[in-house]
């Protein structure tokens, strides 16, 4: 399959600020980005950096402050028609509490058909069908979530967000609240899932190994705003921005390599409540001069589609 | 692998047997719960159990002290004391049950659409209950019972209302907590409407905090009427309720102190077995109160 001319997502200056006490927090604060139908973004970045949050604005679960959101090139930015709703969906981090304690299995993944109003005699037959696709033994049907371990949880969140058989789905973290040896099995029933039913995902994760095994491309965000936008292989093997090089140097390498010295950042990622000017991570870049801490850089080409944002690169 | 085995069990009855036990473990609570139960079957197989018709009067047998003919003696009227408590279960049992149901059925959604919305639609209920609670208790029942008229139904409708507010700000508090817990974010990415997931979400994770506030509140909602009934603004008086009884026999405490004292006992005893059979299920419902 060719990827199409227009996008399945278009996000356009999007901004989430938050009131607080102390000032206005800038959640997201400008972001751009597009996927293609049947790719997979991953958007990548520390704690409280807003990628989570972006994640919520592009689905409307919580409304955009500023921006445009597109769906198949029509405007969704802050509308609730529950048509839509079946076209996007969400799979949480913490299978936990994500699932209501209080309902079984069956009863979860049936919800949606419920909600968009499936008739009663379809509704058995598709929760069925979705289980199995999902890995998940019919005799779960009539569980409790508490029943279920992390790994089987999670996959009735993802038979819960696909059984209205969406285009695009954010995954939030679908993994990082999983024992390792469950995270590789998720991921595989993911991708296996995106490939056979054409889905569209927007991938966020801390976890760069885990974006690189997924995404086509990769979205570095810091600090509210997206730093560097790349082609997945071209984004680990040449990074541009400060911030992603020292990501990439986070990440442990199972072979011990001496003499390379590692790039660690010093000091803590600032409030993201009423930021300065300048470009966000001067405070922290070893590399920054005057310039990054007065003028703001922007998004810019640095050659066949690598994105970044940085005034030292030319 | 193991961990299918592990969770191969029935868990639904084995979760309530785990209740059961965990309440069967609090003698108190047992105490309560067997007091309870007492009061319950008195009510139900009250017609079996009394003596005379509890409106009987006999005007030459009047205030004559518990004896043979008159298991626990009789009243200024000539009353027999024990058909007229008897009955007084059942009036008190109602009253208490009915006056609470109401009560969950109005204050629980209210409240948890107060605390799912919050804003303004939160911050107009919450005042309005406020002005509800600034009023004291009973003054605000015996207001509408002058209101409405004394009959069973309307001394029910005002302590009700009364016990409104209560239901409200709990069921608030727990929609509060709830409405950013991510399966109604789920539920809300999935396109449902605000009273769905309401109904669907928010009120069955609250309801057991709800059910142990109820029963609590059964208790106390029958000494609230005892109150009104003794202030003589409950029931008419025909009606046999423990407080206008106790009410009545209050004026004979010196000549013949059974009078007011057995409808006293009776009050006592439910309402006793009502809070410790009450505190018994928030022990084992409330997972923050567990040790």
């Amino acid at each position: 399959m060719t990827l199409s001319a227009q996008p399945i997502v278009e996000v356009r200056d999007v901004k989430k600020y938050f009131r607080v006490p102390r000032g206005t927090l800038r959640a997201v604060d400008g972001v751009s980005f597009s996927i293609e139908r049947g790719e997979t973004l991953g958007l990548v970045g520390e704690s409280g950096c807003g990628k989570s949050t972006t994640g919520r604005v592009v689905l409307n679960l919580i409304p955009a402050t500023a921006g445009t959101i597109l769906f198949n090139g029509e405007d969704v930015t802050n509308s609730v028609d529950r048509r839509k709703r079946r076209e996007m969906q969400i799979i949480f981090q913490d299978p936990y509490s994500s699932l209501d304690p209080r309902k079984t299995v069956g009863k979860i993944i049936e919800e949606p058909l419920v909600i968009q109003g499936i008739p009663r005699r379809e509704r058995a037959s598709l929760v069925k069908e979705i289980m199995a696709d999902v890995g998940l033994s019919a005799d779960y049907y009539t569980r409790f979530p508490h029943e279920l371990d992390g790994g089987r949880r999670q996959r009735v969140g993802i038979a819960r967000a696909l059984i209205l058989k969406p285009k695009f789905v954010v995954c939030d973290e679908p993994v990082s609240a999983l024992d390792v040896s469950i995270q590789a099995q998720i991921l595989n029933l993911l991708q296996d899932l995106g490939e056979q039913m054409g889905l569209t995902y927007l991938f966020i994760s801390h976890n760069l190994s885990v974006v690189k095994h997924l995404s086509r491309r990769v979205a570095v965000m810091y600090l509210g705003k997206i730093v560097e936008l790349a082609e997945t292989n071209e984004l680990f093997k040449n990074p541009l921005h400060p911030y992603t090089r020292a990501l990439l140097a986070a990440v442990p390498i199972p072979k011990y390599r001496p003499g390379k010295p590692k790039m660690v950042l010093s000091g803590d990622v600032p409030s993201p409540i009423d930021p300065k000017p300048g470009c966000r991570f001067a405070p922290r870049c070893p590399e920054a001069t005057e310039v990054c801490s007065s003028e703001d850089p922007l998004l810019r080409d640095a050659g066949a589609g690598h994105l970044v944002s940085c005034h030292l690169v030319r | 692998m193991t961990s299918s085995t592990a969770i191969s069990y029935r868990s639904k009855d084995t979760e309530l047997r785990k209740a059961i036990r965990r309440f069967a473990r609090r003698k108190v609570a047992v105490i309560g719960a067997a007091l309870v139960l007492v009061f319950v079957a008195i009510a139900l197989a009250a017609p079996l159990l009394i003596t005379q018709d509890p409106n009987d009067q006999n005007l030459a047998e009047i205030l004559k002290p518990p004896g043979k003919e008159h298991f626990l003696g009789t009243d200024e009227l000539g009353r027999d004391i024990w058909s007229r408590v008897i009955y007084g279960a059942r009036v008190s049992l109602i009253i208490g049950i009915a006056s609470v149901l109401v009560a969950i059925v109005v204050g629980v959604p209210l409240g948890a659409i107060a605390g799912y919305y919050g804003g303004w639609i939160d911050e107009i209920m919450m005042r309005v209950l406020d002005v509800l609670l600034a009023f004291p208790g009973v003054l605000l029942t015996i207001v509408l019972v002058v209101i409405l008229g004394p009959s069973l139904q309307n001394v029910i409708i005002s302590v009700a209302v009364y016990s409104v507010p209560g239901f409200a700000r709990l069921a608030r508090g727990e929609a509060l907590g709830l409405r950013n817990a991510e399966f109604i974010e789920a539920s809300q990415a999935l396109g449902a409407p605000g009273w769905w997931v309401i109904a669907t979400h928010v009120i069955p994770n609250i309801i057991s905090p709800v059910i142990v506030m109820g029963t609590l509140s059964v208790g106390n909602n029958i000494l609230t009427a005892a109150s009104m009934g003794f202030l003589g603004m409950g029931v008419p008086p025909d009606v046999p309720e423990w407080g206008a009884m106790l009410s009545n026999g209050r004026k004979y405490l010196l000549v013949a102190p059974h009078a007011a004292t057995i409808p006293g006992l009776a009050i006592l005893l439910l309402v006793l077995g009502l809070n410790l059979f009450g505190d018994g299920l928030r022990d084992i419902l409330d997972p923050k109160m567990r040790e």
